[in-house]
C-alpha cells in the first residue's frame, strides 16, 4: 500500500522527536521538569481551589431559602422585612380552589446565653402540621419526628436541631439549652434530631427548628419572614403555575410584598458578596500568570540547550514544522500533567479554604453554611482547558524560536539572549501603558443582576504586567551598573557583567519575579490604603464611650435586636450620660438589600457626630434629619448606596416601610467602610413610627470620672445577652474583622512569590548551563566553585533587584487600578492611597535573601559542570 | 417512612389524650338545630363529614370520595380568631375513580385550626387548604382538587331529608357508654358540576351521600376495623350498612344494616338479621393488604319482608387511600350493586374498608 511507508516514516519521525527532544531531556533532567510540573499544578490548583471553595462557601445559602419547603415555586417575601399574618390568611383566601402548598416561615436571631458571638443562632419557625402535606410535593421527603413524650404542636420552648448542632454544643435530644430569641430568655428543649440529607447542604449547627405559632411566641414578634409556594405535581402543573402566578401577583401588588422565584431571592442575596468574591477568582490566577512566565522560561532554555540537536536534526531532513510541533507537544503534555496534578491538589485545597472564605462571607454580607466541596465535570475541564491552554500558549514563542532559527546560527554554541528578543523592543511597553490607561478610564461593567465589574481596571491591570515584561530591560544597564560599584570583586563584577546586556532569558525572568511582587506589593497597598482609610474612618465615627449591640449585629440578614424595655432601662445607669442609638433593618430596594438605619446619632449638639461628606448637605447640624418636608423625608446615603443606585443629592425614591411605602429625598452622600450593601439613614424618630421602637445599637457617653470598664460591668451583668466594647475594643475589633478579610489574600500572594523565586533558581540554572565555556575558563583561571556560587549569588540578587524595582514600580500602578478604580467600581468605596513601607522593605528583604540562597546553591551545584557536557 | 409520620402524629395528638374525661359524648334525646348543627362541634373529640358520589359524563362514570375529619386537641377550645390555633387538626382526604383510564387519584392533607383550615361552629363551612364544604342555600358547595391532576366543583342538594342513625337517636359503636356518635346523613343528593380531568374540564352530573360524624370515641379494643357501604338503590330507597370487625372474626353485635325507605324512614336490622359475607380478595401492591373487595351482603327487605343478596362489584380494584396524612390506609371506592337473584345491577354503592393495613382501633380510640 502506497501510504503505508509514509505514514511510518513520519509515525518514525514522530517518535524520534519525541523520544530525542523531549523524553530523554525529561529523563535526565527529572528534578526540572518535576518542578515545572509542579508549578503549573500549584498555578491550576489555586485557580481551581478558590472556585471551589467561593463555591461551597456560598452554596450553604441555599439551605435557608429550600429546605424549608424543599424546592419551592415561588416565595413571598416583604421588601420592608416583615409579612404580618394577616397577609397569611388573606393568602389562603386569595388562592380559593387554586391548588397551592402554603409553607409560612419565620426566621429569628437568636443567642445561645453565655456563648457570646459564637453562640449566634438562627431560629427558624414553620408550620409543622402543614410541613406534612409537604408530602404530596415531594417523592424525597426528609422526615422530621418527636418522640411520643414530647409534643411539639405550638411550643415556644421546644425545637429540632441538627446532629451538627449538638456536635458543637455538646448534649442530645432531651437536653435543655438557655437561649434568647429576639432577645427573650427561652429554656428550649431539643426534642428531636433533624435528619442529615446527603442530597442536601449539611444542616447548620447554629439552626433551631421550631413551630411556628411558638417561635413567634417565644420571640414576641408576631411577622413571618416569607412564605414559600409549591404546586402541587401533576398533568395540569403548567396550568395551575398560570393561574397561580396571576393570583399571586396581584396578591403581592396589592399588598406591597415581593414575589420571587427561589432562584432569584438566591441571586439577590449572593449578588452581595459577588464583588468580593469575583475579586478573590481573580485574583487566583495570579500564581497561574507568574507560572506562565516560568514555563516560558524553561522551554525558551531547552530550546536553546537543545540548539545542537535541532541542528543534527534539521541537516537529516526534519523539517522546521515537525521541530515546532514537537515543541508544542512537550508543552502540551507538560501542561496536560500540570493541569492533572493541579486539579487534584487543588481540589485537597479547597477543604482547606473553604472555611475560610465563608467566615468572610459570614463576617460581612450574610450567614452562610458550607457545603462540602464538589469537583463536578465541568469545574474541571474548566481548570484543565485553562492549564492546558495556558501552557502551550506559553510554549508558541519557544517553539517558534526553535524551528526558525537556521541550522548554521544553531549549530554555533553557547551564544547567550536565545529567544524572546521580541522583549528588547520597549516600545511594546509604552504602547502597552497607553492602551492600559485607557482601559483603566472605562466605567464598569453591570451584570443583569447588578453586580458592577470592573471589566475595564482587570484588563487595565493585565496590559500593565504585561507592560512590564517589556519595560524591565531597561532596569538591567542601571542595576548591573550599581552591582559594579557595590562591590569591589571579580565575582561581582562578573555578575554585573552577566547583567550589562541581558537576554530574553534575563528579561523574562526578572519579568516574572516583577509580575509577582507587584501584584503581591499591590495587594499590599490595596490593604494598606483600606486599613488607613479605615482606621481614620474609625477614628472620626467611634467617638462614645461605650458600644452595646445585640449579637450578630455585624451581618446584615441578623435580626437581633435591644428591646425598647432594656434600652431604657440602660439609659437609666448610673454613670450613663446620654446614649445615642441606631435601629437597623434590611430592606429591599428594588431587587437589592440595602440598610434602612434610623439614627439619633446626630440630635445632640454636645456629641455631635460629623461624617465624612462626599456631598455635604445643605444642613448638617443636629437635627438635621428630623425636619421632614411634607410627606418626604430627608435621608443620607452611603457611597456604596449612591453608586450602585446610581443615586445623586437631591434624588427622591421610595422606601419599602410596613406602613407602606415613604418618599425620602437624598440630602447628602457620606462614606461608609461599615459595609457595601448601601445604607439609607434617615431620623429614628420617622423609624419608630414605621417600623418598632427597638434598637440595634446604642453609643454610650459617660458621665465625667466615670469608669468606662465598671459601666460596662454592670451592663453586661444585668443584660449578659448584648455585646458591650469600650471605644477601644471596638476598634480592635473593626481591625481584626478587617485583616480576617484579607487572610485569603496573603496566602495567594505567598504562593506567587514562591513560584516567581523558583523561577529565578531555574533560570539561573539555565544560564549557567548556557555558559559552561566561560565557567571552565574561570575555573582555569583559578576560580573555585565557592567563586562560581558567589558569581551567581551576586547575579541572582541582581536579577531580584530589577525583579523587585519592576515590581515595586509596577505595584504603584496597579495600587492605583485597585485603589481609584476597580475598589469604588466594584464596593463603592473612596480610599486613601497609602504604600506600606515596612511591608514592601520586608518583601524585598525576604525575595533577595531568598533570591541570593537560591542562586548560590544553583551556582555551587552547576559550577563543577564540564565544558563539553550538553546538558 | 409512614412509621415517622405516624409518630409526629401521635406526638401532636397525645395532651389531648390525656384529657380524655373532658371530651362530650353522645347522649339520648339530644336534639339538633340546623343549619347550626351541620357545622364543628368542638366539645366532641372527633367529627367528620363524608361525602361520595357517582358523577357521569354522557359516555363517562366516575367515583369520588371528599371527607373533612376534625381532631379535637383541646375539648370544647375553637381558636377561630388565632392563625395557628392548637385545639383542632383538621385531616382532610380526596379520592377520584377514572374506571376508563383505570386510574385512581387521591390526596390526603392534615393543617391546624386557622390560617389553612377551619369548621365553623355555626352553620357548614368547611375549609382544609383550597378544599372546602359549604352549604348554599339549600344545596351545599364542594370544592376538591387533587395535586395538579384533577380538581371538581360540585353542587349537591340534597333530594331526600336528612336522616339520624340510631335506634335511641344515637349509633352505638360499643358496649361503653361513650362508644357511641351521632350520625347524620343525607342519603341521597342530586350533584351537578365540573370534573377537570385528563386535560379536560367535563361538565358532570349524578348522586352523591354524605354522612356527618361525631363522637369522642369510636372503637372498642378488641374491635380492629371495619367494613362499611352506602347503596343507592334505582327504586329510590337506600342501604346504610356496616360491620364492625372484631379480633376474634365474628362482627361485634353493635354491627348495624340500615334501610331508607323513599320518604326516609329507617329500619335498623342487627347482626342476627343480616350477613355480610368477605369475598374477592385484592391485594394493595403499596401496602400489601388484601381487602375483600367484593363482599356478599344478605338482608330482608323490609318492604317485600324477602331475603335479597346482593353483591357490590367494584368499578376498578385499585381504589385504595395509601394513609399518607395521618397513617392510616384503607379502601374506598365506587361499586355496582349485583341483586344475585335477579342477576342485575340495581343500584350504586360506596365501600369503606379498614384496618387491612393496620390495626385503625389504636389510632381512632
Amino acid at each position: 500500500m502506497p501510504t503505508t511507508p509514509q505514514h511510518s516514516s513520519s509515525g518514525g519521525v514522530a517518535m524520534l522527536l519525541w523520544r530525542r527532544m523531549i523524553w530523554r531531556h525529561w529523563k535526565s533532567e527529572f528534578r526540572l521538569t518535576a518542578l515545572l510540573v509542579g508549578v503549573l499544578a500549584l498555578g491550576v490548583a489555586v485557580f481551581l481551589s478558590i472556585r471551589l471553595a467561593n463555591k461551597a462557601a456560598v452554596s450553604g445559602f441555599t439551605l435557608f431559602t429550600e429546605s424549608i419547603s424543599g424546592e419551592s415555586d415561588f416565595i413571598i417575601r416583604s421588601p420592608a422585612g416583615k409579612i404580618e399574618l394577616e397577609d397569611l390568611v388573606a393568602l389562603r383566601k386569595q388562592l380559593g380552589a387554586t391548588p397551592m402548598g402554603v409553607f409560612p416561615v419565620a426566621e429569628k436571631s437568636g443567642v445561645l446565653i453565655g456563648e457570646g458571638e459564637n453562640g449566634l443562632l438562627r431560629v427558624v419557625g414553620t408550620d409543622l402540621v402543614a410541613l406534612q402535606n409537604l408530602r404530596n410535593y415531594t417523592e424525597s421527603l426528609t422526615n422530621i419526628a418527636a418522640p411520643a413524650d414530647s409534643p411539639m404542636l405550638n411550643r415556644s420552648d421546644a425545637g429540632f436541631v441538627g446532629q451538627e448542632f449538638l456536635d458543637r454544643w455538646g448534649g442530645e435530644a432531651g437536653d435543655s439549652f438557655q437561649v434568647a430569641i429576639n432577645g427573650r430568655s427561652v429554656d428550649l428543649e431539643i426534642v428531636g434530631v433533624l435528619p442529615a440529607d446527603p442530597n442536601r447542604p449539611e444542616v447548620p449547627d447554629n439552626l433551631i427548628l421550631m413551630d411556628l405559632p411558638g417561635l413567634l411566641e417565644a420571640s414576641g414578634d408576631e411577622s413571618l419572614t416569607r412564605i414559600e409556594l409549591r404546586i402541587p405535581p401533576g398533568e395540569h402543573e403548567e396550568k395551575t403555575r398560570g393561574t397561580a402566578m396571576s393570583l399571586l401577583t396581584s396578591f403581592a401588588d396589592e399588598r406591597g410584598l415581593l414575589l420571587e422565584t427561589p432562584e432569584q431571592r438566591k441571586g439577590s442575596i449572593t449578588t452581595m458578596s459577588a464583588a468580593f468574591r469575583l475579586n478573590l477568582a481573580i485574583l487566583s490566577m495570579l500564581s497561574l500568570l507568574v507560572g506562565l512566565y516560568l514555563i516560558m522560561q524553561a522551554m525558551e532554555a531547552a530550546v536553546i540547550k537543545r540548539r545542537g540537536e535541532i541542528a543534527i536534526l534539521r541537516s537529516l531532513g526534519v523539517t522546521p514544522r515537525q521541530i515546532r510541533a514537537a515543541w508544542m507537544v512537550e508543552s502540551l503534555v507538560l501542561g496536560v500533567v500540570g493541569s492533572i496534578s493541579g486539579i487534584v491538589l487543588g481540589r485537597l485545597l479547597a477543604e482547606g479554604l473553604v472555611g475560610a472564605i465563608a467566615q468572610t462571607v459570614n463576617t460581612l454580607y450574610y450567614e452562610t453554611t458550607t457545603t462540602a466541596v464538589s469537583l463536578s465535570g465541568g469545574e474541571i475541564a474548566f481548570s484543565f482547558g485553562f492549564g492546558v491552554v495556558a501552557s502551550v500558549l506559553a510554549g508558541v514563542v519557544p517553539s517558534r524560536e526553535a524551528s526558525t532559527t537556521p541550522p548554521a546560527q544553531v549549530m554555533k554554541q553557547g551564544t547567550a539572549g536565545g529567544g524572546f528578543r521580541i522583549l528588547e523592543e520597549w516600545g511594546w511597553g509604552i504602547a502597552l501603558g497607553v492602551i492600559a490607561t485607557i482601559f483603566a478610564l472605562q466605567p464598569a461593567f453591570h451584570t443583569d443582576d447588578g453586580v458592577a465589574i470592573p471589566v475595564g481596571g482587570y484588563v487595565a491591570s493585565a496590559l500593565i504586567v504585561l507592560a512590564f515584561t517589556f519595560l524591565i530591560g531597561v532596569l538591567f544597564p542601571v542595576v548591573s551598573k550599581g552591582l559594579g560599584r557595590f562591590r569591589k570583586s571579580a565575582m561581582c563584577s562578573y555578575a554585573a557583567s552577566q547583567l550589562r546586556n541581558p537576554g530574553g532569558r534575563h528579561r523574562l525572568t526578572a519579568a516574572g519575579l516583577a509580575a509577582a511582587i507587584g501584584m503581591a506589593a499591590a495587594m499590599g497597598i490595596l490593604v494598606k490604603s483600606f486599613e488607613s482609610t479605615l482606621t481614620s474612618w474609625i477614628e472620626q465615627m467611634l467617638k462614645a464611650d461605650l458600644y452595646v449591640s445585640a449579637p450578630g449585629s455585624n451581618s446584615l440578614v441578623n435580626e437581633n435586636v435591644i428591646p425598647k424595655d432594656t434600652w431604657t432601662r440602660i439609659e437609666a445607669m448610673p454613670g450613663v450620660d446620654g446614649v445615642d442609638k441606631l435601629r437597623r433593618y434590611s430592606i429591599s430596594l428594588g431587587e437589592r438589600e440595602v440598610y434602612l438605619g434610623g439614627s439619633d446619632y446626630h440630635d445632640d449638639p454636645e456629641r455631635y457626630l460629623q461624617l465624612i461628606w462626599l456631598q455635604e448637605p445643605q444642613e448638617t447640624g443636629p437635627n438635621a434629619l428630623a425636619n421632614r418636608n411634607g410627606e418626604v423625608f430627608p435621608a443620607w446615603g452611603s457611597e456604596a448606596l449612591q453608586r450602585k443606585f446610581g443615586l445623586e443629592k437631591g434624588d427622591r425614591f421610595a422606601i419599602p416601610t410596613p406602613q407602606g411605602e415613604r418618599q425620602v429625598e437624598l440630602t447628602g452622600v457620606y462614606a461608609d467602610y461599615g459595609n457595601e450593601t448601601g445604607t439609607i439613614i434617615v431620623h429614628r424618630s420617622f423609624l419608630r413610627e414605621w417600623f418598632d421602637d427597638d434598637v440595634s445599637q446604642m453609643a454610650i457617653y459617660l458621665t465625667e470620672g466615670s469608669a468606662p470598664e465598671e459601666v460596662t460591668e454592670a451592663i453586661q451583668r444585668e443584660f449578659p445577652l448584648l455585646n458591650v466594647r469600650t471605644n477601644q475594643r471596638l476598634r480592635a475589633e473593626s481591625l481584626r474583622i478587617f485583616h480576617q478579610t484579607f487572610a485569603v489574600t496573603y496566602a495567594l500572594e505567598a504562593i506567587a512569590v514562591f513560584i516567581a523565586v523558583s523561577g529565578l533558581g531555574m533560570a539561573l540554572a539555565g544560564l549557567l548551563l548556557e555558559r559552561r565555556n566561560e565557567l571552565s575558563t574561570l575555573k582555569s583561571l583559578g576560580a573555585t566553585r565557592r567563586d562560581i556560587a558567589t558569581a551567581a549569588l551576586w547575579e541572582g540578587v541582581g536579577l531580584s533587584l530589577v525583579g523587585l524595582t519592576g515590581g515595586f514600580l509596577m505595584s504603584f500602578l496597579l495600587g492605583w487600578i485597585l485603589i481609584d478604580v476597580i475598589n469604588p467600581q466594584s464596593f463603592g468605596w473612596t480610599l486613601m492611597y497609602r504604600v506600606p513601607w515596612v511591608s514592601f522593605v520586608a518583601l524585598a528583604i525576604i525575595t533577595m535573601v531568598t533570591a541570593g540562597g537560591v542562586a548560590w546553591f544553583v551556582g555551587y551545584r552547576n559550577a563543577n559542570l564540564q565544558s563539553d557536557r550538553r546538558e | 417512612m409512614k412509621t415517622v409520620w405516624i409518630t409526629l402524629l401521635i406526638a401532636m395528638s397525645l395532651p389531648s389524650f390525656a384529657e380524655e374525661a373532658e371530651w362530650s359524648y353522645p347522649k339520648q334525646g339530644t336534639e339538633f338545630t340546623f343549619p347550626r348543627d351541620h357545622g364543628s362541634h368542638p366539645d366532641f373529640k372527633i367529627e367528620w363529614w363524608y361525602i361520595t358520589g357517582h358523577m357521569m359524563t354522557h359516555h363517562r362514570r366516575y367515583g369520588f370520595q371528599a371527607t373533612f375529619f376534625r381532631l379535637g386537641q383541646k375539648p370544647g377550645e375553637v381558636d377561630e380568631s388565632d392563625e395557628f390555633g392548637g385545639s383542632q387538626i383538621y385531616m382532610a382526604h380526596m379520592g377520584l375513580s377514572d374506571p376508563q383510564t383505570g386510574r385512581f387519584l387521591h390526596e390526603e392533607r392534615l393543617n391546624r385550626e386557622g390560617w389553612n383550615a377551619g369548621a365553623s361552629v355555626e352553620d357548614l363551612d368547611l375549609f382544609n387548604g383550597n378544599w372546602s364544604l359549604k352549604r348554599k342555600g339549600s344545596g351545599i358547595a364542594l370544592n376538591g382538587t387533587i395535586r395538579s391532576d384533577a380538581g371538581f366543583s360540585l353542587n349537591l342538594l340534597p333530594t331526600k331529608p336528612l336522616v339520624r342513625f340510631g335506634e335511641t337517636g344515637i349509633s352505638k359503636k360499643g358496649k361503653g357508654e361513650k362508644a357511641a356518635s351521632y350520625y347524620l346523613t343525607y342519603p341521597r343528593m342530586e350533584l351537578d358540576g365540573e370534573l377537570t380531568l385528563n386535560g379536560e374540564t367535563l361538565r358532570v352530573a349524578g348522586q352523591a351521600w354524605m354522612d356527618h360524624e361525631i363522637s369522642s370515641s369510636q372503637l372498642e379494643r378488641g374491635q380492629i376495623g371495619w367494613d362499611w357501604t352506602c347503596i343507592q338503590f334505582e327504586d329510590g330507597r337506600e342501604i346504610m350498612g356496616y360491620i364492625l370487625r372484631t379480633e376474634s372474626g365474628e362482627p361485634s353485635p353493635f354491627s348495624r344494616l340500615v334501610w331508607i325507605d323513599e320518604k326516609g324512614k329507617l329500619t335498623h336490622q342487627t347482626p342476627e338479621e343480616y350477613s355480610w359475607k368477605q369475598e374477592g380478595g385484592w391485594t394493595s401492591p403499596n401496602t400489601g393488604a388484601t381487602y375483600p373487595v367484593k363482599p356478599v351482603i344478605e338482608t330482608t327487605d323490609p318492604k317485600s319482608g324477602k331475603k335479597r343478596t346482593f353483591q357490590l362489584i367494584p368499578i376498578m380494584e385499585a381504589q385504595e387511600m395509601t394513609g399518607g396524612a395521618g397513617g392510616v390506609s384503607y379502601w374506598e371506592g365506587a361499586c355496582d350493586v349485583l341483586d344475585l337473584s335477579l342477576g342485575e345491577v340495581v343500584g350504586k354503592a360506596y365501600l369503606e374498608m379498614t384496618g387491612y393495613a393496620d390495626n385503625i382501633a389504636d389510632k381512632l380510640r
